[in-house]
């Protein structure tokens, strides 16, 4: 009998303690408007106010509400603690609807939880009705075109994002050409800064040195000794006297020489090595060693000869 | 080697005599025109034929007969005019009544040197039935093929003037000339030179001098004269720089050459390189002889674009350019 009674006794005070919840937490809804036109938005409102000290689980609430009532979007929920130790929350849907009639918002489920209780409480908001209306058309009225979309008036905000991307385009446009330009004349992608150039005739000089260290002639190599030999004077020659002596025959070499200040015995030499350079670069002529001497020896005595003074090189 | 180009060379200096022998004799008649004289040999030499281009009056006709007189060959001279058809070039069938048989008549083109004055005043039909003449050096009359006489040399004039009513050679047919020569008039002392001769009364004229065995056989020497391969590459550079300016740091003819030399442009710049230095009694060739003949082989065998001739630029202007730029070997 104490038992039964004892089973009564927690009963009733589960029942009391459900029953004093729910006297604390309440959800309501309501909404702005219960009537619109077809595709105007309202907002739907769902106010909760619980204990501090309880969970809310949210009805799951995605695209549509109903049949025919959509949702849009939703706003972040705001919160307020009220004095009596109760929050409230507050929650806002836009809806729409885009069928014409009465239209009922379901009651939304809330599940409440006390904290380290496990026992949940349903609680659910009030059916809601919503008039959707059609448009009413006069048809006595003329039929007018849809009116195009109206622009808004334009900032330099929305002319930025261009002006930055075009910008960035003449960016990398100007960096391409560069690059393209940079290794099309094989150079270094990024100007390094240039050793100073040897004067003419040191470069010669330098030359004609590495020419004889190769023996060219010694090992019966006479054609690349005198090319070698009259590309470096002519080199010279083109940088020293300023005419165009690699593009030039030997006779119009011979004729220049004619007429720049040298002793004629440099220019008799000179006219004798570059014809006898082309008998044996065109004519697989075998000069004899002493001949192929006397040309290297030329190649010195006209660069010493011609090279500027020190005094010339002041004034210059 | 060395030996078989002495021995070459030898063998010009004994056999390229009738080169002064020509140059006097043409030296009777013709003042002056020293470089057309020149162009006139190689032609012979080379078995290439040449256009010849100036105003009336500069000795062009007289050149090429005083030529043709000096070789002893059998020479013709076509007027080429407006009328003028292919039967009155290469020859034709003709029915004789008498054996009633079709017989073949010849035409002036069966000769060793043929003169097409006027070249560009006959429609395009005569002017391509020459042309293939030129090039197969053969005639068919019917169902016979008959070879054209060696030497066979098509030495044609035009005038750049008096445009009107001629008929431009296209430029394939350009082409098949090996040189175009463009005769400029006489200096001062040459003019007064051609005066005195003209006003004596006494009209001096070419003897034979020369056989045309002599002409083969100097055309057999020339084929030995050595061409290095540095020559080679020198004209071959030149040729392509008339293709590819760019390649060459030629940028700025880019725009004006609508079309660049021929691989015949190389043939014959090697061909005409090889003859003139057979004049000038080498057996080799140098970059001066290059030199010397790359104008005429080239000036007719590069394209110019609208933008050139607006800018008037012209192929000589070109071809200097080019041959200031490569570089000679």
């Amino acid at each position: 009998m104490w038992l039964k009674f004892k089973y009564l006794i927690i009963l009733l005070l589960a029942f009391c303690s459900k029953f004093s919840f729910a006297q604390e937490a309440t959800v309501t809804a309501k909404i702005d408007k219960k009537t619109f036109l077809i595709g105007e938005q309202t907002l739907l409102h769902f106010e909760v106010q619980q204990p501090i000290n309880a969970v809310i689980l949210w009805p799951k609430i995605q695209d549509t509400l109903s049949e025919h009532v959509e949702v849009i979007s939703f706003q972040k929920a705001d919160t307020f603690k009220l004095e009596t130790g109760i929050i409230r929350i507050d929650l806002q849907y836009l809806i729409t609807s885009f069928d014409s009639g009465r239209w009922a918002i379901p009651p939304q489920i809330f599940q409440f939880q006390i904290t380290g209780d496990t026992q949940k409480v349903d609680l659910a908001t009030d059916s809601l009705f919503i008039d959707v209306q059609n448009v009413t058309v006069d048809l006595q009225k003329e039929i007018n075109d849809i009116k195009p979309i109206l622009d808004e008036p334009k900032t330099w905000r929305d002319y930025l994002p261009y002006f930055l991307w075009t910008l960035l385009a003449l960016a990398m446009a100007a960096l391409g050409y560069y690059i393209y330009k940079r290794l099309k004349n094989k150079q270094p992608l990024l100007p390094l800064p240039k050793k100073p150039a040897l004067p003419a005739h040191l470069l010669a000089l330098q030359k004609l040195d590495k020419l004889s260290a190769m023996k060219l002639w010694q090992q019966g190599d006479p054609k690349e000794f005198y090319s070698q030999l009259t590309d470096i004077l002519r080199e010279y020659m083109e940088k020293r006297f300023q005419f165009a002596a690699m593009e030039m025959v030997s006779s119009d070499i011979i004729l220049h020489l004619e007429k720049i200040a040298l002793s004629k015995d440099l220019k008799e030499q000179s006219a004798k090595v570059l014809r006898a350079a082309d008998y044996v670069k065109f004519a697989k002529s075998q000069p004899l060693a002493d001949e192929n001497d006397l040309a290297m020896r030329w190649g010195y005595v006209f660069v010493n000869e011609t090279k500027p003074t020190e005094e010339k090189e002041v004034t210059a | 080697m060395e030996l078989d180009i002495r021995e070459l060379n030898d063998l010009i200096q004994r056999e390229s005599s009738f080169v002064d022998l020509i140059n006097m004799e043409m030296g009777k008649v013709i003042v002056g025109q020293k470089a057309m004289v020149e162009r006139l040999l190689i032609g012979l030499l080379t078995n290439g034929h040449i256009l010849l281009e100036g105003v009336p009056g500069l000795a062009k006709t007289l050149a090429i007969t005083s030529l043709a007189n000096a070789v002893n060959g059998h020479f013709s001279r076509i007027q080429f005019t407006p009328d003028l058809l292919p039967a009155d070039l290469l020859g034709t069938l003709i029915y004789s009544q008498k054996k009633e048989t079709f017989e073949t008549r010849k035409g002036p083109i069966f000769a060793n040197f043929i003169l097409a004055d006027e070249i560009n005043r006959a429609p395009a039909k005569v002017q391509s039935a020459l042309l293939e003449a030129m090039q197969e050096r053969q005639v068919t009359l019917g169902d016979q093929t008959y070879p054209l006489p060696n030497p066979f040399l098509v030495l044609a004039t035009q005038n750049p003037i008096e445009q009107e009513g001629t008929y431009p050679l296209p430029e394939a047919q350009m082409d098949r000339f090996m040189l175009k020569v463009v005769i400029d008039y006489p200096s001062k002392e040459e003019e007064k030179a051609i005066l005195r001769s003209q006003i004596s009364g006494n009209k001096p004229s070419a003897q034979k001098i020369v056989s045309i065995d002599d002409i083969i056989k100097a055309r057999d020497i020339v084929k030995k004269v050595y061409v290095d391969e540095k020559i080679e590459n020198y004209i071959t550079d030149i040729v392509f720089a008339t293709r590819y300016p760019a390649k060459y740091g030629l940028d700025k003819f880019t725009h004006y050459i609508s079309y660049g030399a021929s691989p015949r442009a190389s043939i014959n710049m090697a061909l005409a390189a090889k003859a003139y230095a057979f004049i000038k009694r080498r057996g080799y060739v140098i970059p001066e002889d290059v030199r010397a003949v790359c104008a005429d082989v080239l000036r007719h065998r590069i394209g110019l674009t609208y933008e050139a001739e607006a800018e008037n630029i012209n192929t000589i202007d070109i071809i200097s350019e080019i041959l200031n730029t490569v570089e000679v070997p």
